[in-house]
């Protein structure tokens, strides 16, 4: 996990939503849904908008009282554990984005670091399971008979 | 060019529509989600099998209508071959059991939802606003279609008019209700079933449709309900002669109608004033406190999206949407069930002070 490594969220797979500072995050391929404070669900947004660990780090550093919290190590951690839950991935290509760290204002009295968590939830697995829906993708299933193609796009 | 959900949904209208089947029709009229309705089935058993459930929203004939579906058996209408391969499996012996796996196919016109075991496929054109959900036969129509039909379908011509199904119960008055969000189990359903006879109106206890927008709307879909029978007559007895009218539903549960002796307490819908998020309780009374729109969203969002097929990100975005405008509680469900109706009064009331 490289300072200047971006991630990319299927957005096939994923979907989530920020509200009232926490995020809601739901796998559709496996069933498990997540709850994030509002210290992770700060950076599960700015993952979504691309940035890198050294990038995100920085910025908390800016915003942030860090004196009781390593946030270099809380956010490793963070971002390791989704990406186990293959809720994000590094980006092939991780293009450089213009200073989006640097961009952000500093805030004038820093309020103290507090190490992200998340809860999941795995309870809607068995309704996965019992009940599915196939959505068709364009990778191919369902498969089309030979020599027709579906406008299909999931 | 291969055939696309588009032309394979043109494929099965003509079938439907064409010249043998159209004086057969069986064509009944409802006013759904502020919107005007049409249903037409080839058979009367199917038409009884699937509209009844709406009963409480039936209105006279539209000119127009928004949405029109048609309802055919395969006993009527045969399906063209599907370009699917899917679909061309043997159908499952266990066709009467409650789960079924489903595809959705879609492309840039039509949504398309099959059961996998050829019970059932529901397909609608958003550009015409012309439906189609075809059965085997009315004997194979799935139990969750009974009890909530054409629940897809619903959702995606909401969907082109602001309005989405949830995963959720509903009361309130015409100032304005509650939408009652948790997964199964959670004391729905027996929460808004004890509203009954409280002045409260009922929309639905497991599904209902929710527009967004400055003002949020709840729109009644079905006026059905499903309980496990031993606890209706335990805790709801009042209600137990529903059983006479009801159906085996999954569970254990039996799906019942509020039509025939409930008539008066259906609702259309109201103005959504809180969600409330039932929690069972060994306490007597029922309580509500505050909650984060955060947690309300985590008690709707997952059963809603995966009962739906289709624009998950933009219907969890809709769900969020609309639980940024009201308020959220906790509604801790006392044994007293006496309790309820006067805790979700009170929380209306407040929220439409």
């Amino acid at each position: 996990m490289s300072d200047s490594e971006r991630y990319t969220i299927d957005e096939a797979r994923i979907v989530s939503e920020i509200i009232d500072g926490e995020a809601i995050i739901v796998n559709l391929a496996n069933g498990y849904y997540y709850s994030l404070d509002p210290p992770a669900a700060e950076i599960w947004g700015w993952l979504e908008a691309g940035w890198s660990i050294a990038e995100i780090i920085s910025v908390i550093r800016d915003r942030y009282d860090c004196s009781g919290a390593d946030p270099e190590t809380a956010v490793r951690m963070l971002i390791g554990t989704l990406i186990a839950d293959e809720l994000v991935a590094p980006r092939p290509d991780s293009p450089d984005l213009p200073d989006i760290a640097r961009g952000a204002a500093a805030a004038a009295e820093k309020r103290p670091f507090r190490v992200p968590s998340f809860q999941r939830f795995e309870d809607m697995q068995g309704f996965l399971l019992v009940d599915p829906i196939h959505e068709v993708d364009d990778t191919g299933w369902p498969h089309v008979k030979r020599g027709e193609s579906t406008a299909g796009r999931g | 060019m291969g055939r696309s959900a588009s032309t394979y949904f043109d494929e099965v209208l003509v079938r439907i529509t064409e010249a043998g089947h159209r004086p057969g029709f069986i064509e009944r009229n409802y006013r759904i989600a502020g919107r005007s309705v049409r249903l037409r089935s080839t058979g009367p058993a199917l038409a009884a099998s699937l509209t009844r459930a709406f009963a409480h929203l039936a209105s006279g004939p539209a000119d127009e209508p928004s949405l029109t579906v048609y309802l055919a058996e395969g006993g009527v209408v045969s399906l063209p071959p599907s370009p699917w391969e899917i679909l061309d499996r043997t159908p499952s012996t266990a066709w009467d059991q409650e789960a079924g796996a489903l595809m959705h196919v879609r492309d840039e016109r039509v949504d398309g939802l099959f059961r996998l075991d050829g019970a059932s496929v529901s397909m609608l054109d958003h550009v015409s606003g012309v439906g189609v959900f075809w059965t085997a036969s009315p004997e194979r129509v799935p139990r969750y279609e009974r009890a909530a039909p054409l629940r897809a379908l619903l959702d995606w011509w909401g969907g082109d008019h602001g309005c989405r199904v949830v995963h959720a119960g509903a009361v309130g008055t015409e100032r304005g209700g509650a939408l009652l969000v948790g997964k199964a189990g959670s004391g729905k359903s027996t929460a808004v079933l004890a509203c009954l006879g409280s002045g409260l109106s009922y929309a639905g206890d497991d599904g209902v449709a929710v527009s967004h927008g400055a003002s949020p709307l709840i729109h009644s879909l079905y006026c059905t309900a499903k309980l496990q029978p031993g606890h209706l007559r335990r805790a709801l007895p009042h209600l137990a002669s529903a059983l006479e009218d009801s159906e085996e539903a999954h569970q254990g549960k039996r799906m019942f109608f509020l039509d025939r002796d409930r008539s008066a307490e259906l609702t259309a819908g109201f103005p959504l004033r809180a969600v409330l998020l039932p929690r069972i309780t060994g306490r007597d009374r029922s309580t509500t406190r505050p909650v984060s729109s955060g947690t309300a969203l985590l008690a709707l969002a997952p059963s809603t999206l995966f009962q739906l097929p289709g624009a998950r990100q933009q219907r969890l975005h809709h769900m969020a949407e609309i639980l940024r405008r009201v308020p959220a509680h906790v509604l801790d469900l006392g044994s007293d069930l006496a309790t309820i109706a006067p805790t979700i009064r009170a929380v209306l009331d407040d929220a439409t002070r």
